[in-house]
């Protein structure tokens, strides 16, 4: 009872300290953030930047220590940020993108709200049983998870701050080139427990799961009507496949969330007055995306490059930059430490893969597996692909700023799409084994995403929409 | 159509679709949990086996692993991972080259008392350090 206490307490310390320092950055640019959009992202931001400053005093000191300064630096950052917000918070007026919503009050009571809403709870009934099922079954996660993900939360908990167990290239099969984010979040929780209780990273992948679901419903039902947030939060919940690898403890459902974040957050910035703080948000998630799986490195450049777009520019790329550096710094720490090298790298060498990359036989090979495979995604009848262009269809309503929203946003997608695409191309691994054991999940980082992009184009003739001011 | 009908037949949709895609998974997992198959997880249960071992390890470094005759089997896999799992922060790697090697049952001829050398000539230069109930031995190099 008491290490679930203490474990509650990790996980609150920084998602409020968060929450409190994105208020805190938006009221003094007098940006207006949603403040249900913030505390829906609040908990996986919170959660990165404590695995950054957790590996920093764990290479000072110990396990021990490092919780009781952990926890002490998190509290003092709290009580301040709560002290300073009251102080600064003065009346906002006029609407910024993020608050230019619909009114949240505008549906309460209509069928239109309820009907979603009873499906919702459904959907989000019956894959927490599945969820809490499958850890019951498998406490220990699917093989990925006990193979690489808590392997190294297992190595940190036990080895620190001696790091051999995490870094050794011996462990090759268990990919220590991978980041640190979710291993050092599970080790720091386990640390607040006092054990390595398999619960800890069952949590830890459930609260990235209900984030990703909070953020895509909030994040479209605040632009688009609650009635269609909800019909995205079912749209997330109908692919088993995403589901299912929440419950295998694996970091491809926490860097979905991050690319939700990442992509909804620039995307946003172009309608607003001051884009500053969604794009400091923005970089946070894709430093965050980084430091989860080297897929984010992709998501990292792209979100830089459409700030840079963004005019102002240089005000744009500070803030996105501001976002990025904290994760980027630790990561480049780690990518300096960590003497094993990425596969792609170093079972082959630089000319093979340009050759690879040059081939057209084997990006013929590469898009007709992957145009098999999309189709029937989701490990259900159809495929889940087509039931979210069904629901969209049937629920479309355009207009300017939602298409423009939508393109840019599929933009992303897709040139994260192409990059994954290319890493399929040069592989030094056989191709089709590859591909069939990471497909999935590369789909899982890019659904919930696409699920936000895909509603944008939907929309309802209903109460007249008011903005929030 | 009016938005409450496009709502309800997107809601009708989507419900359909997830309860399609996970109805059964879930029945399945309650079903293997009603019969109690789920106390027979051979990840539970190989990672525990790793457990009586910490003693005869040292706390730290590498530790061999003797490959049986079986790898790559799946099984065979699995239980090396599963040792590199339940034995961290040890670093468990195939082989023979580091002082301390795992051998388990099937992975090596048996036979012989504590401090017998191994008749497996992978072997030769190790004498049996410590032999477990569930089949598991440790040796040591000796030279």
């Amino acid at each position: 009872m008491m290490a679930s206490l203490r474990v509650m307490l990790a996980t609150l310390l920084p998602s409020v300290a968060t929450y409190l320092l994105l208020r805190r950055g938006s009221s003094r640019s007098g940006a207006r953030l949603d403040r249900a959009l913030v505390a829906a992202v609040a908990p996986g931001l919170g959660i990165g930047f404590a695995s950054c400053i957790y590996l920093l005093l764990l290479h000072f000191t110990s396990a021990q220590t490092a919780v009781r300064l952990d926890a002490g630096l998190w509290g003092l950052l709290d009580a301040w940020l709560l002290i300073d917000l009251k102080r600064r918070m003065k009346p906002v007026t006029g609407g910024d993108v993020a608050a230019a919503a619909i009114s949240s009050t505008s549906w309460s009571g209509s069928a239109a709200l309820r009907i979603p809403a009873v499906g919702f709870i459904v959907l989000v009934g019956l894959a927490a049983a599945s969820f809490l099922l499958h850890f019951a079954v498998k406490p220990d996660g699917e093989w990925d998870a006990w193979a690489i993900w808590n392997l190294r939360s297992r190595a940190i908990a036990r080895g620190a701050p001696d790091w051999a167990a995490v870094f050794s290239p011996d462990l090759g099969w268990s990919q220590p080139h991978y980041p640190l984010l979710v291993p050092l979040s599970v080790a720091r929780l386990w640390a607040y427990g006092g054990g390595e209780s398999t619960a800890v990273p069952a949590a830890l992948a459930l609260l990235f799961f209900l984030s990703t679901l909070a953020v895509v419903v909030i994040a479209v039902g605040r632009l688009r009507g609650w009635p269609l947030g909800l019909l995205s939060g079912m749209a997330l919940l109908i692919s088993r496949t995403y589901v299912f690898q929440a419950a295998c403890q694996c970091g491809d459902v926490p860097l979905g969330f991050y690319v939700l974040v990442a992509i909804g957050f620039v995307v946003l910035s172009r309608e607003a007055a001051d884009p500053g703080p969604l794009l400091l948000i923005a970089g946070m998630a894709a430093g965050f995306a980084a430091w989860t799986k080297n897929e984010g490195l992709l998501l990292l450049g792209l979100v830089v490059l459409a700030a840079g777009l963004r005019a102002p520019r240089l005000r744009g790329l500070t803030h996105a930059i501001a976002g990025v550096a904290v994760p980027a710094l630790v990561l480049g720490v780690f990518k300096l430490q960590s003497p094993a090298s990425n596969y792609l790298f170093d079972q082959q060498s630089s000319g093979d893969a340009l050759q690879k990359a040059f081939d057209p036989s084997r990006w013929f090979t590469v898009l007709a597996r992957l145009a098999d495979l999309a189709p029937v995604w989701g490990a259900m009848p159809g495929g889940a692909l087509l039931w979210l262009g069904l629901a969209v269809a049937i629920t479309m309503r355009l207009d300017r700023p939602a298409v423009a929203r939508a393109a840019t946003a599929l933009l992303l997608l897709i040139a994260m799409f192409a990059g994954y695409t290319l890493v399929y191309v040069i592989t030094p691994l056989p191709l089709e084994w590859q591909i069939s054991t990471s497909f999935d999940r590369l789909l899982v980082q890019l659904w919930p995403a696409l699920v936000w992009t895909a509603f944008q184009l939907s929309g309802l003739r209903g109460p007249e929409p008011r903005v929030v001011t | 159509m009016s938005s409450l009908n496009r709502v309800l037949v997107a809601a009708i949709l989507l419900l359909s679709a997830g309860l399609l895609g996970g109805l059964r998974p879930a029945i399945a997992d309650w079903r293997t949990i009603a019969t109690g198959e789920y106390k027979s997880d051979p990840v539970r249960e190989d990672a525990r086996r790793y457990l009586p071992l910490l003693s005869s390890l040292p706390a730290r470094g590498l530790v061999g692993y003797l490959q049986p005759d079986d790898w790559p089997s799946p099984d065979a896999e699995r239980r090396f991972y599963l040792a590199e799992y339940s034995l961290t922060p040890r670093i468990v790697v195939m082989g023979t080259v580091p002082e301390y090697v795992i051998v388990a049952p099937e992975a090596s001829i048996q036979g012989g008392d504590p401090e017998d050398v191994s008749r497996d000539p992978r072997l030769a230069d190790f004498v049996l350090l410590r032999r477990f109930s569930n089949g598991l031995r440790v040796f040591r190099r000796t030279r």
